[in-house]
């Protein structure tokens, strides 16, 4: 009886681990894994990618226009700060909140792709951090090519398409908006001549 | 026959006198000349005597003559200078009044002058404001009729593009999520109305200005629907929503 108590959580943990599918650590709780060099891509990492480590977005402030943006890089992970923070490409967000943005440094991407079962991890990648890649989605404006929106959500990866973009949440977008729709052309209607 | 005996002659010179000799010879010779001399200057006072005397009666009467010649001379002199010196007086005071002639002539002229510029001036003047006065009326009259006729113009532009404004608005109001009833009926009477106001032939600058105060206001109503739309997208994530309310703004 004392043998069945110890044999049954060992089996019970062989059993997490082989359903895992993985050769990896899996952090519980979230779609992220550590990757091990040497071992395989498991079935359910397939489209995942892998990166030396998470960096979330960059918060910064403008005092003067009272708004806190995200400031997104290239393979930035989307933090929980962040998460359901709306994108707007840079061009737009200027003109549109009258904030003046610092030109995103440029950065050099070095991802590995999990791109299909049982390839092999490279030694040399122990320790990376694996997520599944599911960018954001971008919504364009048929009209405005610089009118550009993404919804961002936790532990999303930052494409190379949307460097430099800024994410502003909802709540702030929902007060610049409002301003703004007292702006711009279609605002000087009925204007005295 | 040579005789011996016979003297040979000696030849003699005489010696030659001296100084004193000399000088003694002629003592006598020079007391006999003194003598002569004074004889002759006497001889020569005497016979020039007379001479000399109707000399010196000459001598005075001619330096009598001179000094009345010259008394005659000083006084024609005097005379002369004197009637000179009246003759330059005259010429002073005559200069004098010429002076006062040219001076007197000068503020004539300038007088006339002046006059004649003030003359020149003030018909200028008068013809100037004259003319003026003309283009002024002419100008008048042509700013009237622009007036009128930018007036008219002016309020055709202004129907026509408060009605073209209003459909864009329009436009908008239907485009509404939430469609507001009363916004459209509002839509709907204000265009009839600024449709009214363009037929209309006397229409006032109070109906307009009326006209465009209404219209003003219902564009803040559908500008503060419409940000309300944009400000709720935003907050819903409706991201095309969104992105087609910011397009409005943007005047597409």
């Amino acid at each position: 009886m004392t043998r069945l108590k110890l044999i049954v959580p060992v089996l019970l943990a062989a059993l997490l681990v082989g359903l895992s599918g993985c050769d990896s650590q899996r952090d519980p709780g979230l779609q992220r894994a550590t990757l091990k060099g040497g071992k395989k891509v498991s079935q359910d990492m397939v489209g995942w990618v892998a990166m030396p480590g998470t960096v979330a977005p960059e918060i910064k402030q403008d005092k003067d226009k009272g708004v806190t943006y995200a400031l997104l890089s290239t393979d930035n992970v989307v933090s929980g700060e962040t998460n359901g923070w709306i994108a707007i490409n840079p061009k737009y967000f200027s003109k549109f909140a009258k904030v003046t943005l610092d030109e995103p440094k440029a950065v050099s991407s070095s991802r590995w792709d999990l791109d299909f079962k049982g390839k092999k991890i490279p030694q040399e990648l122990t320790g990376w951090v694996a997520i599944p890649n599911t960018p954001p989605k971008i919504e364009r404006d048929p009209v405005n090519k610089t009118m550009e929106m993404a919804t961002i959500w936790n532990n999303q990866v930052i494409p190379s398409e949307m460097h430099g973009w800024v994410a502003i949440d909802k709540d702030t977008m929902a007060k610049l908006a409002e301003k703004y729709m007292f702006t711009g052309p279609g605002a000087d209607v009925g204007k005295s001549k | 026959m040579s005789d011996t005996n016979v003297p040979v002659p000696i030849v003699v010179t005489p010696a030659e006198p001296t100084l004193g000799q000399k000088f003694m010879w002629s003592l006598p010779a020079t007391g006999i000349a003194i003598i002569a001399v004074l004889v002759a200057s006497f001889v020569l006072y005497n016979f020039n005597k007379e001479t000399r005397t109707d000399f010196n009666a000459a001598l005075k009467k001619g330096l009598e003559d001179q000094e009345k010649k010259t008394a005659q001379v000083l006084q024609t002199s005097e005379t002369k200078n004197k009637e000179l010196a009246d003759q330059l007086t005259k010429i002073n005071d005559r200069a004098g009044a010429l002076e006062k002639d040219r001076e007197n002539l000068s503020k004539s002229l300038d007088k006339f002058s002046v006059s004649m510029d003030e003359f020149v001036t003030k018909e200028f003047t008068t013809f100037k404001k004259g003319q003026e006065q003309v283009d002024k009326t002419q100008h008048q009259d042509i700013s009237k009729l622009e007036k009128g006729v930018g007036d008219l113009d002016r309020r055709i532009v202004y129907v026509e593009d408060k009605l073209k404004k209003l459909d864009d608005i329009g436009q908008e109001v239907l485009g509404l999520q939430q469609k507001s009833g009363q916004l459209q009926k509002d839509y709907v009477a204000l265009r009839e109305d600024v449709v009214a106001v363009g037929k209309k032939a006397d229409v006032t600058k109070q109906e307009l200005a009326d006209l465009d105060e209404r219209a003003r206001l219902f564009q803040l109503r559908v500008l503060a629907a419409r940000a309300r739309e944009a400000a709720d997208a935003a907050r819903s994530m409706d991201l095309r929503e969104l992105m087609k309310r910011l397009s409005d703004a943007e005047g597409k």
